[in-house]
């Protein structure tokens, strides 16, 4: 499996050429949502573009408050009604991420964040 | 009266967990680990602030107030090139302190919020490899300005003086930080332009000019790409009375990293 393909597979990464975070858990059904956060504002709320398992995408704006995360649980306000689940040691590192966390960088950049 | 007793620059690669639990050392490993005997046999703290380089929000400094603290890995998980081992560490807080630590900001007209976070890799990896276990009050770098982070440094250093708390400080950060650049063996030579860097501004804070590091050529500080934009150097000379660090360890790591360990003594704080 390529690096590209792990980037691609793990629940959560940080690419440091886009300065992106891109999150990947499934809902009940087991289908599929990737939420990319392509902005951190100001005020520390981040835009995250939701792509939904049939297609459609949404933009939403989300301060850490409204990102939950209690064990595998994800729930994202504005996803209302949608239960998300990713393993623990991601979603633990998407909550860091809402809160102000830069991670070191699944996909390098030269400068950070 | 309350007293910062030392604070240190250190390196906080998660790869340095590694080499530690695998009984490897090098630089960095063997001086966080002389660090961490000094705190634990001679100093002997009550508590310390640690500043994760990892944690950067924009619109204040965020302390975390929680009475205890559990680590998440925001490093690669992933196997190599980048991919690490996980990894846990867990301490108390020091919900006092940090409220004096809130108060002080607030009263200084800082941007100081609290903030429920963790430890992230920037704050647990340093105290993992020492060996260090304290009441800990977890504090951002932030995205602010230096000025603003030499003083919100200068807040804590005062804050700490009006307790009766002898505390450490930890301001954990890369000098050279291009990871875009990073190989897995190391090199004869190490990435040029960041050597220069970092020769550059071991210099200025070890006689006593860290203030200095914000008039470094920025083409030269583009090509470095200090992690945290160096704000660690300006919360510590906040923190120091900006006092000159000791150099105790440099090693240019995977042709890309820059690991430099500072100590600094602080200044007397005003009566």
């Amino acid at each position: 499996m390529s690096g590209d393909d792990l980037v691609a597979r793990t629940p959560f990464v940080y690419d440091a050429l886009r300065k992106v975070g891109v999150a990947r858990a499934r809902d009940r059904a087991g289908r599929p949502w990737v939420l990319e956060f392509v902005e951190h504002r100001a005020d520390d709320s981040r835009v995250a573009v939701v792509h939904a398992p049939d297609g459609t995408t949404r933009t939403l704006t989300l301060t850490d408050e409204d990102v939950r995360v209690a064990g595998e649980a994800v729930s994202v306000r504005g996803l209302d009604g949608v239960e998300l689940t990713m393993p623990e040691l991601y979603a633990r590192k998407l909550r860091g991420f809402t809160r102000g966390n830069v991670p070191t960088p699944d996909v390098p950049g030269p400068s950070l964040p | 009266m309350g007293e910062v007793l030392r604070a240190w620059f250190v390196p906080n690669g998660s790869y340095l967990m590694e080499f530690a639990e695998d009984g490897d050392g090098g630089p960095s490993v063997e001086a966080l680990q002389a660090i961490g005997r000094e705190i634990r046999e001679s100093l002997r703290p009550d508590a310390l602030i640690v500043a994760s380089p990892h944690w950067q929000p924009k619109a204040a400094f965020y302390v975390d107030d929680g009475p205890q603290h559990e680590s998440f890995n925001d490093y690669p998980l992933r196997p190599a090139p980048f991919g690490r081992r996980v990894f846990a560490y867990e301490a108390p807080g020091h919900p006092a302190l940090a409220q004096a630590l809130l108060a002080a900001g607030r009263a200084a007209g800082l941007p100081v919020v609290p903030k429920r976070y963790g430890l992230d890799h920037g704050a647990f990896c340093p105290l993992k490899v020492m060996g260090v276990t304290l009441p800990t009050v977890p504090i951002s770098i932030s995205q602010r300005s230096s000025t603003e982070t030499l003083r919100w440094g200068e807040t804590i250093r005062a804050a700490v003086a009006a307790t009766r708390l002898r505390v450490v400080v930890l301001a954990p950060g890369n000098l050279t930080h291009r990871l875009d650049l990073r190989q897995e063996d190391e090199r004869e030579g190490f990435f040029a332009p960041g050597a220069r860097f970092d020769e550059r501004v071991i210099e200025l804070v070890t006689t006593g000019r860290t203030l200095d590091v914000d008039a470094i050529d920025p083409e030269i500080l583009r090509a470095a790409a200090p992690e945290a934009g160096n704000r660690p150097l300006f919360l510590l000379a906040g923190v120091t009375g900006n006092r000159a660090g000791r150099l105790l360890r440099y090693h240019g790591m995977k042709y890309s990293v820059g690991d430099a360990t500072f100590a600094f003594d602080p200044a007397p704080a005003a009566a």
